[in-house]
């Protein structure tokens, strides 16, 4: 399902990539550039806190900028990697943030985003591009069983046996219902690496 | 193991998941199986696009020239938005592992200048390699292992039995490596019940990394050095 104009940006972004692991200025503010917005976007969407998704985007680009030569292209897409990266700062700050409110408020909260925040507002954006709407169908083509699992652990921060915990099911259910339904993403989205 | 079950592993770790016993079975599937991995990271780039329907938004114009300054110097290089960057210090503990982990690697006792020494690692490769880290003083009870993932080239860094900290205060995790040169490897997020999980990947000089130590340090900065001695530091490698 990959398009031409994916493949197009792809081939850009690669070589900006290993243009910035050679340390060149230029590739470094092209892809920026690029990816601001997007990463800047995915931080609010986890954090909703201007100043702190503004540091998690400063961080990621650090990290772009001093492992870019350990970037490995079989792994993934250059846009992926650094969504990831945006991902897993952005949960790490939170359960810093709610660990300390939880001090500050004398009780205990769950160390997790709003559970339902992260797929449930994917699927109600407005942007009504082709590629986004593909990938709006196919997430809107798993399970609600399967999104629950997903958002709790890829939006939430959960491990499997925190999500398990949370949903009162058993591990395996779990299990089985991350692996369908990543399985499923796959397939519909055609993702290759 | 089952085509199912290494496809669940894949699966949960490509959602960031796995915990306990999986993440250990995981290391050794990833080391064996390049299928595996393979999948893992085609399911991985599947959920990270979900990041795309994000609502859109514009960066800040004032982000990108902070952005610029700390790449590559500036007036604004060492602030973030909402903390200050905490003072350098060396703390006890990492000089005196710094010492030792340089005796044992057989190094020159000079002090290491990052920027210009390229470290030479003659050690086996630290695939599949478990350290372990135990906690010292108020923090005895606390226990920790990190784990080396090569298929991403970082480390897991699991632990166990950490008390809540104050709101100024987050664990931070070190590496030492083999010149005995301290390397920040950020905070360690506290989850419920004193258990913590990070993924660490540290720059090129992975493979010469000897030990591992957490310490308690100011929240949310960016660190060069720590400040305090470690609650949780790791057994010497050889």
């Amino acid at each position: 399902m990959t398009t031409a104009p994916e493949q197009d940006d792809r081939a850009v972004e690669l070589d900006l990539l290993a243009r910035v692991a050679k340390r060149e200025r230029a590739a470094f503010e092209q892809l920026y550039a690029r990816y601001a917005n997007i990463l800047y976007a995915t931080a609010m969407k986890f954090l909703r806190e201007d100043a702190d998704a503004q540091d998690v985007v400063q961080d990621v680009f650090i990290q772009i900028w001093d492992k870019a030569k350990l970037y490995d292209p079989a792994k993934g897409k250059p846009l992926t990697w650094a969504l990831t990266m945006t991902r897993n700062r952005s949960i790490d700050r939170i359960r810093a943030i709610q660990r300390r409110g939880r001090l500050r408020d004398d009780f205990e909260k769950e160390t997790v985003v709003d559970e339902s925040a992260g797929i449930r507002e994917a699927l109600s954006g407005v942007d009504a591009s082709e590629k986004n709407q593909i990938l709006r169908d196919a997430v809107q083509r798993l399970s609600p069983e399967q999104r629950k699992v997903i958002d709790l652990a890829f939006f939430g921060g959960l491990t499997q046996n925190e999500v398990a915990k949370r949903l009162g099911e058993p591990l395996g259910t779990i299990k089985a219902r991350a692996r369908r339904g990543l399985m499923k993403l796959k397939e519909l989205l055609g993702e290759k690496p | 193991m089952t085509r199912e079950q290494i496809e669940e592993l894949a699966a949960l770790d490509a959602l960031d998941a796995l915990d306990g016993d999986d993440l250990v079975a995981w290391q050794q599937v990833r080391a064996e199986n390049q299928s595996a991995v393979r999948l893992r990271d085609e399911l991985a780039g599947a959920v990270a696009q979900i990041c795309l329907l994000s609502p859109a938004a514009t960066a800040p114009s004032a982000l990108r020239q902070r952005v610029m300054d700390r790449v590559f110097g500036g007036p604004s290089s060492a602030q973030t938005v909402t903390e200050a960057t905490p003072s350098f210090k060396l703390a006890p503990w990492a000089a005196a592992a710094a010492v030792v982990f340089f005796v044992l690697a057989g190094a020159s006792a000079t002090t290491r200048q990052k920027e210009s020494v390229v470290v030479r690692d003659t050690r086996p490769d630290p695939q599949n390699l478990q350290i372990a880290l135990s906690g010292y003083g108020d923090y005895a009870a606390a226990k920790a292992h990190v784990l080396w993932d090569s298929g991403q080239r970082g480390w897991y860094v699991q632990a166990g039995g950490l008390p809540d900290l104050p709101a100024s205060h987050a664990y931070r995790v070190w590496a030492v490596d083999a010149d005995g040169a301290v390397h920040d490897c950020g905070e360690l997020a506290l989850r419920r019940g004193g258990l913590a999980r990070s993924f660490v990947q540290p720059g090129d000089d992975i493979r010469s990394m000897q030990g591992f130590a957490v310490t308690i340090e100011p929240a949310g900065g960016t660190a060069t050095a720590p400040t305090s001695p470690a609650v949780l530091i790791s057994t010497l490698r050889s």
